[in-house]
């Protein structure tokens, strides 16, 4: 069976969009990676569902590896890891790409490697960005996306 | 009805299945905006999240249409230009909001009610509101809400328009709620307190309504994700009604 991600997004209209992909495919890899840049870059609130009916919030994407971030905690889902270069790797292409899969790629983010001192200011950049944190597969993972509040 | 009225009556669109057309998912995929586009309703304002890309369709969008008609025909001073808002508060009182206006040729003063800003008021606004909503949106999104909740919960939204959910962090419970703000209750010694109602609309709503631009099933699921996901920001988001308030809905 084909690892498959999911995006419901709550909009106006017929009813939440359901997008599905095949992370196999780079076609639709790429297309769900800058649907999922644009929608962080707009606003949205991006939940993925973890154990027990917990949510837990997006907080970055890293485009390169497909990898949602969030916050470590009891709900994350099994499918989380920690976080570190090797995890955030980019996905290997598979042999039969056809042209222009990969025109205009989302883009990139490099992750540096863990300092040896996190009480540096490197190693507390570091540790603001990526401590505590845990990523998921972007083809694992059921995420609803939730617009920017108007009020109320 | 003649027959001619009648064929006539079948080729009008209603806002509903207009709302349906403009919105088809490979539309919004096209046109590259994932929230969709609002329905202006007329006599009612539209407030928008500040970065949705079509501002235009805010405030009353249909009065500024017929207006900048009638004002080509016959240019006369309107309130606006004649009188002045002064203050206005929320008064326990008279729940309803009190404004004072200043006449801005003789300077006098005068007071008045908000009569849009009342309990039934904004029931009947919100059921004005409810023509744009298609309701396969409504059926999609109780599918959803179905799959977030345990079924005694659903059954409860089913039956009653609502249901509870205690946070594990705050350990302040919820009622999640069709139409109305969610209301965030406390244990206090032999009883419970209402704190307030938090009310939030992804996208936008419509002023003096509980009513938002996405059918009522999708907001509830919208607060549902931001409390159990980000229960921090939910809060601090959600315009926090006080329980006396008409906007509270309690």
């Amino acid at each position: 069976m084909n690892p498959a991600g999911q995006l419901d997004i709550l909009n106006v209209g017929a009813g939440h969009i359901e997008i599905k992909f095949d992370a196999n495919d780079p076609i639709e890899a790429t297309r769900a990676k800058r649907i999922i840049i644009d929608m962080l870059t707009r606003g949205y609130a991006l939940f993925i569902e973890g154990k027990d009916r917990t949510l837990c919030r997006v907080h970055r994407f890293i485009a390169e590896s497909g990898t949602y971030i969030i916050a470590d905690g009891p709900g994350v889902p099994d499918e989380a890891e920690e976080i570190t270069p090797a995890t955030l790797a980019p996905a290997p292409v598979p042999q039969a790409v056809t042209e222009g899969a990969m025109e205009n790629p989302p883009p990139t983010e490099d992750i540096p490697p863990r300092p040896r001192d996190l009480r540096s200011s490197e190693g507390r950049a570091w540790k603001k960005k990526y401590a505590g944190m845990k990523g998921v597969s972007m083809s694992k993972a059921k995420v609803t996306a939730v617009g920017r509040s108007a009020g109320g | 009805m003649s027959e001619q009225a009648q064929q006539e009556g079948n080729r009008l669109v209603t806002w509903r299945e207009f709302a349906r057309r403009i919105n088809d998912p490979k539309v919004i995929e096209e046109r590259g905006d994932w929230a969709g586009l609002c329905m202006p309703i007329e006599g009612m304002d539209l407030v928008l999240e500040p970065r949705y890309p079509y501002q235009g369709l805010g405030g009353d969008f249909w009065k500024r249409e017929h207006e900048s008609k009638e004002k080509k025909a016959k240019p006369e001073p309107e309130d606006d230009e004649l009188w002045e808002v002064v203050n206005d508060w929320w008064s326990d009182r008279l729940r309803t909001a009190v404004i004072i206006i200043r006449n801005k040729a003789t300077g006098k003063l005068e007071w008045m009610t908000n009569l849009r800003r009342n309990q039934q008021a904004f029931l009947v606004n919100t059921m004005m509101a409810s023509n744009v909503w298609p309701l396969e949106a409504e059926r999609k999104a109780l599918d959803k809400l179905g799959s977030l909740i345990s079924h005694h919960m659903f059954l409860s939204y089913l039956l009653t328009g609502c249901f509870l959910e205690t946070s594990k962090r705050s350990k302040v419970r919820y009622m999640f709620r069709k139409l109305r703000p969610t209301l965030a209750i406390v244990d206090e010694g032999n009883g419970t307190r209402l704190l307030c109602g938090l009310c939030l609309h992804p996208i936008g709503y419509y002023q003096d309504s509980w009513a938002g631009v996405m059918c009522p099933t999708d907001e509830v699921v919208a607060h549902l994700c931001m409390m159990r996901g980000d229960e921090k920001k939910f809060w601090a988001n959600a315009n926090q009604h006080p329980p006396d308030h008409p906007g509270c809905g309690a």
